[in-house]
């Protein structure tokens, strides 16, 4: 066995992870230098990791309360001024389809002033009172009218 | 109403926390509290940061515990968000420092430490210094394995999981950790001894 495939194991040794091969890494061990040094390492590190330790306020918890309570209070006003938006854009939607319809609609059944001037219907009054806009029925009534008085 | 906390196993605790209930969070934040912040500032070396990033562990722990399932252990999965949070801060450090070329050079696992031609002696009250900064110079990878295994004594296939990587690269990267970790204390020939 290559030796750098059995610094792999003595690793897998140290962690108690090696499954076969074990006497023979126990044995490895004794006559190795370079792979003592690998447990040095691993005592070493060990050691030194496990001296120093931190530890936290014992207000933490009261800490992540109150960022989470600033985040909800955060997170209210976003969907107030989202749903608001939304609420508003379908309104304005709807205003703008509604519009859009009645000028459609009023396009269909009536035709401009200037309209009736250019068909040469002479009733003027009748165009005046009407407020500008005429019926096709009125202006059906004016040119017949008209083509009578012809 | 502790007390019947006190009661109730994990499972129950994290299925109240996912319920949102207040108490069960408490439990579960003054449970892993300590091991979380000792991780971080193991990975970091940093005890200035420990507590920030402490609380942005359990921020997300509470925000993502409805994506939490069962199948792994709790630990595994909230040690899985501490290593992101610490890589992420990590980074985040890296982007804003600017390296001069002799921090490269120091930074570099792959380069050799000079050696001095005089054996260095170390008092005791120094060890812990030249491996903590022997560990600090690792690649973040190779860091993170082996403090799970050696601070966290967690065997590989907690690590796998925490690290979402193969068993076989978790026993690659602690090995090869060690091994930088015995070329760095090269010139420090007793300490090997």
């Amino acid at each position: 066995m290559r030796h750098s495939k059995i610094k792999k194991l003595v690793s897998e040794y140290i962690d108690g992870e090696l499954k076969n091969n074990v006497e023979f890494i126990e044995e490895h061990i004794k006559t190795c230098a370079e792979c003592f040094k690998l447990i040095k390492v691993h005592e070493l590190v060990r050691e030194t990791l496990k001296e120093k330790n931190v530890e936290v306020s014992p207000y933490l918890f009261t800490r992540i309360q109150a960022k989470l309570k600033e985040r909800k209070a955060q997170q209210t006003i976003w969907d107030y001024v989202f749903g608001f938006s939304k609420e508003l854009a379908i309104a304005l939607i709807l205003i703008f389809i509604i519009l859009i319809g009645i000028e459609l609609m009023s396009g269909k059944t009536s035709i401009k002033i200037e309209e009736a001037v250019l068909n040469e219907t002479p009733s003027v009054q009748k165009v005046i009172s009407s407020g500008g806009n005429l019926s096709q029925d009125d202006v059906l009534e004016l040119t017949l009218s008209n083509g009578g008085k012809k | 109403m502790k007390e019947q906390f006190e009661t109730l196993d994990e499972a129950e605790i994290v299925k109240r926390a996912k319920d949102g209930d207040e108490k069960a969070f408490e439990m579960i934040i003054k449970k892993y509290q300590n091991r979380v912040a000792n991780l971080i500032f193991k990975i970091i070396g940093d005890s200035s940061v420990v507590e920030d990033l402490t609380q942005d562990v359990f921020l997300r722990v509470i925000e993502s515990l409805r994506d939490y399932k069962f199948g792994s252990a709790l630990y595994t999965w909230i040690y899985r968000i501490t290593v992101n949070i610490c890589i992420d801060e990590i980074r985040k450090r890296q982007r804003s420092r600017t390296y001069s070329l002799s921090d490269v050079l120091t930074q570099n696992p792959k380069v050799e430490p000079a050696h001095s031609p005089v054996e260095k002696t170390v008092e005791r009250k120094e060890l812990r210094e030249i491996i903590e900064n022997a560990i600090s110079k690792l690649p973040l990878e190779y860091k993170t394995a082996i403090i799970l295994r050696e601070f966290e004594d967690l065997p590989y296939e907690e690590i796998a999981k925490i690290l979402k990587v193969s068993v076989g690269t978790v026993k690659s990267r602690i090995f090869r950790a060690r091994k930088l970790l015995a070329e760095h204390l090269k010139e420090y020939r007793e300490i090997l001894k």
